[in-house]
């Protein structure tokens, strides 16, 4: 738990029991607890710079009992080291050995986070899977419904994205129908905290949704007359859809197969990158284009349907969200706006 | 007389054997930049002269161009009064009327 609000006298032994002891093994040093004292650690972590112990507790210069009413003990949890990454959950980096750092030093991570002060620190690239909007790059998972706040602080090299959706296949040359493109993912997924009432993102990097990949382009057929001779069937394959941005990248869609006699065959979809959706498929002659995958931007929804032509196009993947959320409304953002929509009430995996 | 088509390759990807490429006809009423960008794969090019491969790419982007002349929207000031079932001009001064293209029926013979 947090220490008590003021209205009491606060004792040494109630600031040591949550910040730990910092003089021998059990002595309190007020001073130790200041972030400029040389016996106190992890100020610096990951992305984060001088950090207090807490939000309140002076760093230098004269500090007091009265200065740790209400203070907690702040752990970072660590998505700042190591490589890219896919498919995380704070709480389960928070209880593996190593995967946290305690600001000050003086304890080690309790294994409850009841009353304390959470902060996730993103400072490299995560991504998602497909195989469904929900399924998110980064979910917070489960806490203790007594954990007093979780801050996700993305530094300036965080990048979280949910997946491309790969492009839908174009259709083949008897005017074969495309297929339908991917659905993208997502990047947040913020679970159900129990009594936590703050819940705050502070943005320095980059949270994009995962884009649809567009549907595959409708093939063509037709018998033509040829001078006196008999007619022959032309067959034009549809292009395939181009990829919804993300990470993992999409992959655009092949053209469909058949072309026969005059008629060509389309071109493949292109593909996604972390940023940027893919460019239609160019369809064979009189074929139908592949959809583009979603434009990166708030506002889309889907990548492109493929063009219907002799045969269907396929229908576009949905974009997923930048964040999804259990709760009823999107926590605090600052910092950079997300790119791509957010859904409130929603079921994070 | 149709006009030309232009296209303008956007990037070029040898990895991934494609290029992207933007197309519309010379009397286009946007610029080339507003159009859509199609991915092109080499294998349906013709890279055995220049104007083989120019004209694969022209082959490809016809009926990209073809169908963005027929997609492009009516003007509000084009949009036509409803049908008129008259013989007398002055029913017709003033409106605007849309009929086919091709010809729909068998012109009556008139008797100079």
């Amino acid at each position: 738990m947090a220490i008590k609000a003021s209205g009491s006298p606060l004792s040494f032994s109630e600031i040591r029991t949550e910040f730990g002891s910092n003089l021998g093994s059990t002595g309190v040093s007020l001073g130790r607890y200041r972030n400029s004292d040389s016996n106190f650690s992890n100020k610096n972590v990951g992305s984060l710079t001088d950090l207090p112990l807490d939000t309140g507790v002076p760093k230098t210069g004269q500090i007091k009992v009265s200065d740790f009413y209400s203070k907690k003990l702040n752990i970072i949890v660590d998505f700042y080291s190591g490589g890219t990454t896919t498919r995380v959950s704070a709480s389960d980096r928070y209880g593996v050995a190593g995967g946290t750092k305690v600001v000050g030093g003086y304890t080690s991570r309790p294994n409850s986070a009841a009353g304390k002060r959470v902060i996730v620190n993103v400072n490299k690239k995560i991504g998602s899977e497909t195989g469904g909007n929900d399924r998110c790059a980064l979910r917070t998972g489960g806490w203790h419904p007594n954990t007093y706040s979780l801050e996700i602080e993305i530094g300036s090299n965080g990048k979280i994205y949910g997946a491309g959706g790969d492009g839908g296949n174009g259709g083949g040359g008897s005017n074969g129908g495309g297929s339908n493109g991917e659905a993208g993912s997502s990047a947040i997924g913020w679970g159900l905290m129990g009594n936590s009432t703050i819940k705050k993102i502070n943005n320095l990097g980059r949270i994009q949704a995962g884009y649809g990949g567009g549907g595959g382009g409708g093939g063509k057929g037709e018998s033509r007359k040829s001078g006196k001779k008999g007619s022959k069937y032309h067959a034009s394959t549809g292009g395939g859809g181009g990829a919804g941005a993300g990470y993992p990248n999409g992959v655009g869609g092949n053209p469909g197969s058949g072309q026969q006699n005059n008629g060509t065959t389309g071109s493949a979809g292109g593909n996604g990158t972390d940023q940027a959706s893919g460019a239609r498929g160019a369809g064979g002659t009189d074929a139908g284009y592949g959809g583009k995958g979603g434009v990166v931007n708030n506002s889309s929804t889907k990548g492109e349907d493929g063009q219907t032509t002799g045969g269907p196009g396929g229908t576009a993947g949905n974009n997923g969200y930048a964040i999804m959320t259990a709760h009823g409304s999107l926590p605090t953002i600052t910092g950079n706006a997300v790119i791509g929509r957010t859904i409130t009430s929603s079921n994070p995996q | 007389m149709l006009p030309n088509i232009l296209f303008k390759v956007i990037s070029n990807n040898p990895t991934h054997q494609q290029m992207t490429v933007k197309f519309c006809r010379e009397n286009a009423p946007e610029s080339i930049e507003n159009y859509e960008t199609y991915n092109i794969s080499y294998s349906n090019l013709d890279f055995s002269s220049s104007n083989a491969l120019i004209e694969s790419i022209r082959s490809v982007g016809s009926s990209i161009a073809q169908q963005q002349f027929l997609d492009e929207p009516i003007l509000e000031e084009n949009k036509s009064s409803n049908d008129i079932d008259s013989i007398d001009i002055e029913d017709y001064v003033g409106k605007i009327v849309s009929v086919s293209f091709n010809a729909t029926k068998e012109l009556n013979e008139v008797e100079l």
